[in-house]
């Protein structure tokens, strides 16, 4: 659409609202701490600690989303089954699903008294309250971001550049290497970045599945939550930091984009 | 001895794809027929892109697929190369990795490969590309390396798919002429189809036509210029083309045949024969009074069309509304001296002896 129906005042009218909406909060969050101050609270071995939690849980996370949501990507975009439009709903669930519920989904399966908790705990493996609960509740959340966008990207790949490929003898698996991953690569890498940054954010699944304890299950948002009762100019430095850390990552995602195009 | 011997059939969607042939190696075989007539999905089955409903292909005996045996040899197990019609160039390699790309996947040495790869974008003129993309490249430079791209695995069997059509005329011209050297030297099965009778006539040793799915004539280049056995062929090869039955044949060899519309003279043809006979449009001279001459055919009728004839349009192609239908080919001299116009009722003459009787 090219032609544009907004008057000068309509415009600012817009602008305004969205100044209000997301510019003002973010304004606060900035000006609150001088930075100096800022950089002093980074410091905070509880701060450093739940910034090392965060960035080990969420790339495990997101490694973990790439292994298993690739082969899932691909099998959505290739195949038909009988029931495919279930899974597809399944797989975006996560995505709607109050994190809370799903972190209490979470303890209900994998927790003492969970549907197969029993059984691990047998076998010496107690999930909950550990930092594999943090991360397993990060792919629960994140992985549609992934297997989403990695399936949009199998499905761009032109049948005729693997029909091309067949012909000078190469065999599915050589297909998949050397033509559609890196001509899905732009979107593959766009699905890594969104799932790390939910994976990065996220709060109601891990403070339910896996709790709240400083270096094993506190990641950097369940931190600025705690530091927001306790200690102010902590949580301030916290919520710039993962700002910090956000923006990257979606300036990370349009770069991977461009390249696509 | 690489022979590739083929029967498929498979459903198209308005008729079923029904093919039997051989091509040896050595003699391209042109496969020739409008659009829609199950070129490309006949090269597809040879090639295992697509399963045939019922048939199988071989090459040298060996089997490669048989409907019976879904599956047998996929795709990337024949040696079978494909010049695709918008040529499939991967958009993400450069040009030398485009050519490569199939030796890559045989295990040969680095050293090899790079040399026959070098080799290859030498001989189509191409080596100053190695380093680019497909998409900074002309057409015709597309072209040749997605030709380049298939020669290099010196395939058994190669298969050319429309390999000029997506190319501006002056640029066809000359990559005409680098294709036809390049596939004259190869010792394998060449398949070309095409759509164009003049690049049937200019690549096929062996010339096949593709009419509905179907192969309805298949001979040398000769054979379908001199014999062509259905109008589609005839109007392919600019030929004039009628078939009927000899009614009656008179002492000095003379018969008479009667087509669908209108009958005509012809020689050394027995009463009750069932014949065809060709007419050159060169051999039909126009009158404009009913002719003196001692040619056995006279025939009466409007002048339908009038187009020049390439290149400069010194010879015209005259399509006359007689009965039998007719197209004479004439000089532009004689188009003005005689004042033709579309509408203007004429004569059409020509010998008993210029119409080439067949069976």
């Amino acid at each position: 659409m090219r032609s544009s129906p907004f008057t000068r005042a309509g415009l600012g009218a817009v602008f305004a609202v969205y100044a209000l909406l997301l510019g003002l909060p973010l304004a606060a969050l900035l000006l609150r701490l001088p930075p100096a101050a800022v950089l002093r609270a980074l410091a905070d071995p509880m701060v450093l600690e739940a910034l090392r939690l965060s960035l080990l849980t969420a790339l495990a996370a997101t490694v973990a989303i790439a292994a298993i949501g690739t082969p899932m990507a691909l099998l959505l975009a290739t195949r038909e089954f009988a029931g495919k439009r279930v899974v597809e709903v399944l797989i975006d669930l996560p995505i709607v699903l109050p994190p809370t519920v799903a972190g209490t989904a979470l303890l209900l399966a994998f927790g003492r008294a969970g549907l197969v908790g029993g059984w691990l705990a047998e076998a010496g493996i107690a999930l909950p309250f550990t930092t594999a609960a943090v991360i397993l509740a990060q792919v629960f959340v994140a992985a549609p971001f992934y297997v989403n966008a990695a399936r949009a990207g199998f499905e761009s790949v032109e049948t005729r550049y693997l029909e091309a490929a067949a012909t000078l003898r190469a065999s599915p698996a050589r297909t998949f290497l050397t033509v559609v991953l890196p001509l899905s690569l732009p979107s593959l890498l766009a699905g890594t970045a969104m799932s790390a940054a939910r994976a990065l954010g996220e709060f109601g699944a891990t403070i339910v599945f896996a709790g709240n304890f400083p270096g094993v299950t506190q990641t950097m948002p369940l931190a600025v939550y705690v530091a927001l009762h306790a200690d102010l100019e902590a949580a301030v430095a916290l919520s710039i930091l993962l700002l910090a850390v956000s923006l990257a990552l979606l300036a990370a995602l349009r770069l991977a984009q461009r390249r696509g195009r | 001895m690489n022979v590739l011997r083929a029967r498929v059939r498979r459903a198209l969607r308005e008729f079923d794809l029904d093919v039997e042939l051989d091509a040896e190696p050595g003699r391209t075989l042109v496969l020739v027929g409008e659009s829609g007539a199950g070129k490309t999905t006949l090269l597809r089955l040879i090639a295992g892109l697509d399963e045939p409903d019922e048939g199988h292909v071989e090459v040298d005996g060996e089997v490669w697929c048989d409907a019976a045996k879904p599956g047998l040899r996929p795709a990337h197990r024949r040696d079978a190369a494909y010049v695709f019609q918008d040529y499939a160039l991967f958009p993400h390699l450069s040009v030398a990795r485009n050519v490569a790309y199939g030796l890559e996947g045989l295990g040969l040495a680095r050293a090899e490969i790079g040399r026959r790869t070098g080799e290859m974008l030498q001989r189509l003129g191409i080596e100053t590309l190695a380093g680019a993309r497909p998409a900074a490249l002309s057409g015709g430079q597309q072209q040749r390396v997605a030709l380049a791209r298939a020669l290099v695995l010196e395939p058994r069997v190669l298969l050319l798919d429309e390999p000029l059509s997506a190319l501006d005329l002056p640029t066809r011209r000359s990559v005409r002429a680098e294709l036809r050297a390049a596939i004259e030297r190869r010792a394998g099965v060449t398949l070309f189809v095409t759509h164009s009778p003049f690049e049937a006539m200019a690549f096929g040793e062996r010339i096949g036509v593709l009419e509905r799915g179907r192969i309805v004539q298949l001979g040398d280049r000769d054979d379908l210029l001199r014999h062509p056995r259905s109008r589609y062929v005839a109007e392919l090869m600019g030929v004039n083309f009628l078939r009927g039955r000899a009614v009656a044949a008179t002492a000095d060899g003379l018969a008479e045949v009667h087509t669908e519309h209108g009958a005509v003279h012809v020689l050394d043809v027995a009463a009750g024969e069932d014949v065809f006979i060709a007419v050159d449009p060169r051999a039909i001279t126009l009158h404009l009074e009913p002719p003196s001459g001692t040619a056995q055919n006279v025939l009466r009728g409007p002048i339908v069309e009038i187009a020049p004839e390439p290149p400069y349009g010194e010879r015209v192609r005259v399509v006359l509304g007689c009965e039998p239908p007719l197209v004479a080919e004439v000089t532009a001299h004689a188009v003005e001296t005689l004042g033709l116009r579309p509408g203007l009722e004429i004569f059409a003459s020509f010998k008993a002896s210029a119409a080439r009787t067949y069976r």
